[in-house]
C-alpha cells in the first residue's frame, strides 16, 4: 500500500507538476535589439532585428520583440533605454504564464507608438530565412504601469 | 453585533497595518563635489574645497532646471524630493546657534557641508549628479551621471550615467532634460532593488563606542566576568537584524562597528533609524549595568556612545 502511495507521489512530481515556464516561451523568433533613444513622454526607441521565413511575419515579431525585450532582457546596446527589465528574476513566470500569453496575444500592440515597419531594413540569409530591422517606439512608462496596476512587479514606493 | 465586532476589526487592523509601514526614504538631489569645483562653486574650509551648493543654486539656471525635472518625474513614482534650498536655509539658521557638536569629553564631530546637509535634510538617499558638455566642432553632446549614495552608509546604491545623442541645433537644457529621461529609469530599477534588499536585510549602520577619560573604565572591564566590549557585541547581535557585523576597531578605549542590519520598523511599529537603534543600547547599558553614556549622532546612519558620563 505504502509502495502504491509513493509511486503515485514520484508519477505526480514527475509528470504533473508544471515546467518552469522562461521568457523565451513568449518569442517567436530569435531577435537583436539595442536603443536608439528615449523620449520625454516615457517611450523608448528600439531598434529590433527578427529572423524569420516571411517577411511580413518577421516585421510582426519585431514589433512583439521590442515589448519582449524591454519586459524580460532588458536593452543593453545603446544608450538610454532600460538596461534591467521589468520583469526580474523575482517575479514567478509560472504565476502569470496565462497572463503572458494573452498579453502578446494582442495587448502588447497598445504599448507600440509608431514603428518603421513600411521601410523596413531587409536581409535574405543562406536558411532561406529573412532578416528584417525595424524602429519600433514602445511607450514604457505605460507599460511598467499597467504591471504595477496589475501586481506583477512592485512600484516604486512599495512598502513605504 | 458580529458585524460592529468584524467592522471594528477591520479598522483595527487597516490602523495597525497603515501604521507599520516602513519610513518612507526621503530622497535629495545636490551637485557634486567635482561639479561644484569644477565651476568654482565652492569655498574653502580648512585649506581644502569644499561645495557651496547655495552659490551653486543661486548662479546655475541649468542645475535647477535638472533638480525640478528629476524632482517631476520622482514625485510620479511616489517620491518627492527634499527640497535644497530649503535644506541651506536650515542649515545657515543652525549654524548661527551652533557651528559645532561638541560632547563633553572634549572631544568634537566636524562635520562636511554634505553631512551637515545630510543631517538636516534627514535624506535617506542623496542623488549626487554632475554633468559635462562635450563639443566637437558644431556638435555638443552631454555626459551625465546620477549616483544614488545612501545616506546611512555612504555606499553607492544606485547609478546611472551616459553620454547623449550630438546635436547641432538643441540647446543645452534640451541636452540635459534628454539626459535625465535617459537616466532616471535605469537609475530607479536599482533604486527598487535596493529598496528590496532593506526590507529584506534590514538598514545598514556603524556604530562607535568609546569611553570618557574620566570614567576610570574601559571596554576591557569586565561585568559580571564579560568583558563591557563582548556585552555590547552580543547585544547587537541580538537585536540587530543579522548577527553579521563588521568589526573595524576593536580597542580597549575605541569599538566600531560597521555594517549593523537594524529593522526598518521598531517593535512599537514606528520607523527605525541608527538614533533609536543607540538609544536602546544606551537604555540597557544604563538600567542593567548602571553605565550612563552620551549618545551622538552623524548624518543619519552613524551614531556614537560615549560611555561613562552624560
Amino acid at each position: 500500500m505504502i509502495q502504491f502511495i509513493l509511486l503515485q507521489l514520484w508519477l505526480s512530481f514527475t509528470f504533473i507538476s508544471p515546467q518552469n515556464v522562461n521568457f523565451s516561451k513568449y518569442q517567436d523568433t530569435e531577435y537583436e535589439v539595442s536603443c536608439t533613444g528615449t523620449a520625454k513622454d516615457g517611450t523608448q526607441f528600439v531598434k529590433v532585428f527578427s529572423y524569420h521565413k516571411k517577411p511580413k511575419k518577421a516585421i510582426e515579431a519585431c514589433k512583439k520583440n521590442a515589448v519582449h525585450a524591454l519586459l524580460f532582457k532588458g536593452i543593453q546596446q545603446g544608450n538610454g533605454c532600460a538596461k534591467n527589465p521589468l520583469i526580474n528574476a523575482s517575479v514567478d513566470l509560472n504565476k502569470y504564464d496565462a497572463y503572458f500569453t494573452a498579453f502578446f496575444e494582442e495587448a502588447y500592440k497598445q504599448y507600440i507608438i509608431t514603428s518603421t515597419d513600411q521601410n523596413p531594413e531587409m536581409w535574405r540569409m543562406e536558411n532561406k530565412k529573412y532578416k528584417l530591422g525595424i524602429s519600433v517606439q514602445v511607450n514604457y512608462a505605460a507599460l511598467r504601469q499597467r504591471l504595477e496596476a496589475d501586481n506583477i512587479i512592485k512600484k516604486l514606493d512599495h512598502g513605504f | 453585533m458580529v458585524f460592529k465586532f468584524l467592522s471594528l476589526l477591520l479598522i483595527t487592523l487597516t490602523s495597525f497595518q497603515a501604521f507599520s509601514q516602513a519610513k518612507k526614504p526621503i530622497i535629495m538631489v545636490v551637485p557634486a563635489d567635482n561639479w561644484c569645483i569644477k565651476n568654482n562653486y565652492s569655498s574653502e574650509m580648512g585649506g581644502r574645497q569644499w561645495p557651496d551648493y547655495r552659490k551653486a543654486l543661486q548662479n546655475n539656471s541649468d542645475l535647477l532646471l535638472i533638480i525640478a525635472k528629476i524632482n517631476s518625474l520622482m514625485s510620479e513614482r511616489g517620491f518627492p524630493l527634499k527640497n535644497l534650498e530649503s535644506v541651506i536655509k536650515n542649515i545657515d539658521q543652525e549654524q548661527a546657534e551652533n557651528s559645532l557638536t561638541s560632547s563633553k569629553s572634549g572631544g568634537s564631530l566636524v562635520e562636511t557641508p554634505l553631512d551637515r546637509l545630510k543631517r538636516q535634510a534627514q535624506a535617506d538617499i542623496i542623488i549626487q549628479i554632475n554633468w559635462t558638455v562635450n563639443t566637437t566642432g558644431p556638435r555638443k553632446s552631454v555626459t551625465f551621471t546620477m549616483q544614488g549614495l545612501d545616506s546611512y552608509t555612504d555606499k553607492q546604491v544606485a547609478g546611472a550615467q551616459g553620454t547623449g545623442q550630438p546635436s547641432y541645433a538643441a540647446e543645452l537644457p534640451v541636452l540635459l532634460e534628454e539626459a535625465v529621461l535617459s537616466q532616471l529609469d535605469n537609475f530607479n530599477s536599482q533604486l527598487q532593488t535596493h529598496f528590496d534588499q532593506l526590507f529584506e536585510r534590514g538598514r545598514e549602520i556603524t556604530l562607535t563606542v568609546q569611553v570618557f577619560d574620566s570614567w576610570g573604565q574601559d571596554l576591557e572591564s569586565e561585568v559580571d566576568g564579560t568583558e563591557l566590549s563582548e556585552i555590547i557585541e552580543d547585544w547587537l547581535s541580538q537585536q540587530a537584524k543579522s548577527p553579521n557585523f563588521n568589526i573595524t576597531v576593536a580597542t580597549e578605549n575605541q569599538l566600531r562597528i560597521e555594517q549593523v542590519r537594524i529593522p526598518m520598523i521598531a517593535e512599537n511599529n514606528r520607523p527605525m533609524d541608527a538614533r533609536q537603534f543607540v538609544r536602546q543600547l544606551q537604555k540597557e547599558l544604563r538600567d542593567r549595568y548602571q553605565i550612563p553614556s552620551k549618545l551622538t549622532t552623524k548624518g543619519l546612519g552613524q551614531a556614537g556612545l560615549i560611555l561613562g558620563d552624560k
